[in-house]
């Protein structure tokens, strides 16, 4: 005789993936669910030890191991004790590049009115050490946020100020599509250790196109050079976005990272916000991704399979859920959401946002996930009615077609892409493609953890160690 | 048990209630109201729902075997996952009770078994 202990399922084929809330999974044939809970397991089987060893089951009616349990499910939501870690600065919308996905809306690069006020910025930057948080993240965005490189040095200067007395790790980051950033701001970064985070879509042809620019390709590779001879290699990393005309490039995309020297690349879908918005039809695009995804990760382990170190960082985020017990700092995977939990924007119209794509939703109009002003109490902003309100819906734990699902401590729960997609924070799964792709993606993430083992799982395990 | 036909083109239900209780049967049609409108009636003596599913798309084709089958398999995969969340909500209380309540509040069990 055993108990059962909580566990979720999901058939796939002729199997069945059961999952924990402490991070365990099992993948068993189809119908041992059936099996576990008629009690016909029995304890000389493999499935017996296994489900035993990986708590699914009990021998007594509370564990022996239930605080070990609980350490484990602490350690799974330690990602929240910090509460809010990234925090997004947008120093303005002005932009010198012209994408054709924009997901910010952009503007002309010599508009009036679009940059952060000065008495904003520092505002922002006391609310940021109000959060608990012992590392803090510090994202300077856009817009083109260089075009305001002497706002940032304010700001970085303040916070270095600031932090004399209050002794916080931070990272500067700065989103740029190093474009036109100057010998002296790059002096100033190199001071202050700030990384670069830009944008690289893959060849040539495709960047530009994607850019509505015929030299943008060329200025950035030039930029990152740039920036790699200034302030160090590992100094620069590269975000590609998956237009539709992307999708039919995967092995061009991933040999562009290699040819210009990065070592992963993450294979990102667009976000139905700002210009991206107006895509005709999201099911068949994301359908599309999931299969440029699988193309492009096969690719991916051709290459690591010769000998090159080569990672998909958004396959790596999911292996570390999958296969270690610790939480990823990765906002749109989590549960509670990343918004205000992990990441809280400050915009440049002087407002405070509940994540990046809450701002985004504000240039078209709309402010649901406006929280307040900047000169707001910070116990107003983040422990606010807004808040309160979205924390009802912001658990995968408890909303529906999320609460039964076997990924749900995998996937993440995103009530402003639920507002963006389908008018409605809470959600509706059978129609969300968000949950599609998520679903699409882990499962095949599992098959290849099940069906091809011995082949890949040196490769993630690698890519998840940091050893590569 | 459930019977499932196909009637003009709509899938008809008929559930015993005594086996798959509301909470099946709501989980069961939440995944399929995407691509049908369902409607539900009790026939209360005889511990039956009767259940329509009607495709919003007019004229489209609908793979009835296809429904069915997963229909089946929805019902008895819901089925087990209400058992187990049922026979494990007291544990899964517990387990998260002490995961967020602070360290030092910790009560270390003693097992005599």
């Amino acid at each position: 005789m055993y108990y059962l202990l909580p566990f979720h399922f999901q058939p796939i084929g002729n199997k069945e993936i059961l999952t924990n809330d402490l991070g365990d999974y099992l993948i068993v044939p189809r119908g041992s669910v059936q099996r576990i809970i008629n009690r016909e397991v029995a304890p000389e089987e493999n499935l017996y030890k296994d489900l035993s060893a990986s708590f699914f089951i009990s021998e007594t009616p509370v564990p022996h191991l239930l605080d070990n349990m609980a350490t484990r499910l602490a350690t799974r939501k330690s990602f929240l004790d910090g509460f809010t870690a990234l925090h997004i600065f947008v120093m303005t919308l002005r932009c010198n590049q012209n994408c054709i996905y924009c997901q910010a809306s952009s503007r002309d690069s010599s508009l009036k009115g679009c940059d952060i006020k000065e008495s904003d910025l520092m505002m922002a930057i006391d609310l940021m050490f109000r959060s608990p948080a012992r590392h803090l993240t510090m994202e300077f965005q856009g817009g083109e946020p260089t075009l305001v490189s002497h706002l940032i040095q304010k700001a970085i200067l303040y916070t270095e100020h600031k932090n004399q007395t209050e002794c916080r790790e931070i990272i500067y980051v700065i989103c740029s599509n190093s474009v036109n950033v100057s010998d002296e701001f790059l002096d100033f970064c190199r001071q202050y250790n700030v990384v670069f985070s830009t944008s690289l879509d893959g060849p040539e042809y495709l960047h530009n196109h994607n850019r509505g620019k015929t030299d943008s390709y060329q200025k950035v590779i030039a930029g990152i050079a740039i920036i790699r001879s200034s302030l160090g290699a590992d100094k620069v990393s590269a975000l590609m976005t998956t237009s539709e005309d992307s999708l039919r490039y995967p092995r061009e995309i991933v040999d562009a990272y290699r040819q210009n020297g990065f070592h992963s690349v993450f294979l990102r879908a667009l976000n139905p916000y700002g210009l991206a918005r107006e895509n005709n039809d999201w099911a068949a695009y994301f359908d599309a991704f999931v299969e440029f995804y699988k193309k492009a990760l096969e690719y991916i382990l051709e290459l690591n399979k010769q000998g090159e170190g080569f990672v998909e960082e958004f396959t790596a985020l999911i292996l570390r859920k999958i296969l270690t017990p610790f939480p990823i700092g990765f906002v749109d995977l989590q549960t509670p959401a990343g918004i205000i939990n992990g990441v809280i924007v400050y915009n440049y119209d002087g407002y405070v946002y509940a994540s990046d794509e809450s701002r985004m939703l504000a240039e078209t109009g709309d402010y649901t996930f406006r929280l307040g002003k900047i000169s707001d109490k910070y116990e107003d902003l983040f422990y606010g009615r807004k808040a309160q309100e979205l924390s009802r819906i912001w658990s995968t734990e408890c909303i529906a077609g999320c609460s039964e699902c076997a990924y749900q401590s995998i996937c993440g729960a995103d009530p402003v892409r639920n507002y963006s997609t389908q008018g409605d924070s809470y959600g509706y799964r059978p129609g969300s493609t968000i949950c599609r792709k998520n679903k699409a993606i882990i499962e095949y993430i599992f098959k290849l953890l099940d069906e091809r083992t011995e082949e890949v799982l040196p490769i993630f395990m690698n890519w998840i160690s940091g050893t590569r | 048990m459930i019977d499932i036909k196909n009637e003009s083109g709509r899938i008809v239900l008929s559930v015993d209630t005594t086996i798959y209780d509301c909470w099946v049967i709501d989980k069961v049609l939440y995944w399929w109201t995407r691509d049908f409108v369902i409607s539900r009636n009790n026939d209360e003596p005889n511990h039956l729902q009767r259940i329509t599913l009607e495709p919003k798309c007019n004229g489209s084709d609908i793979d009835f075997q296809s429904i069915k089958e997963r229909i089946s398999t929805d019902f008895i995969d819901y089925k087990n996952r209400q058992t187990i969340a049922k026979e494990t909500a007291n544990i899964r209380d517990l387990l998260f009770a002490k995961a967020f309540a602070n360290n030092d509040d910790f009560v270390e069990f003693t097992f005599q078994d």
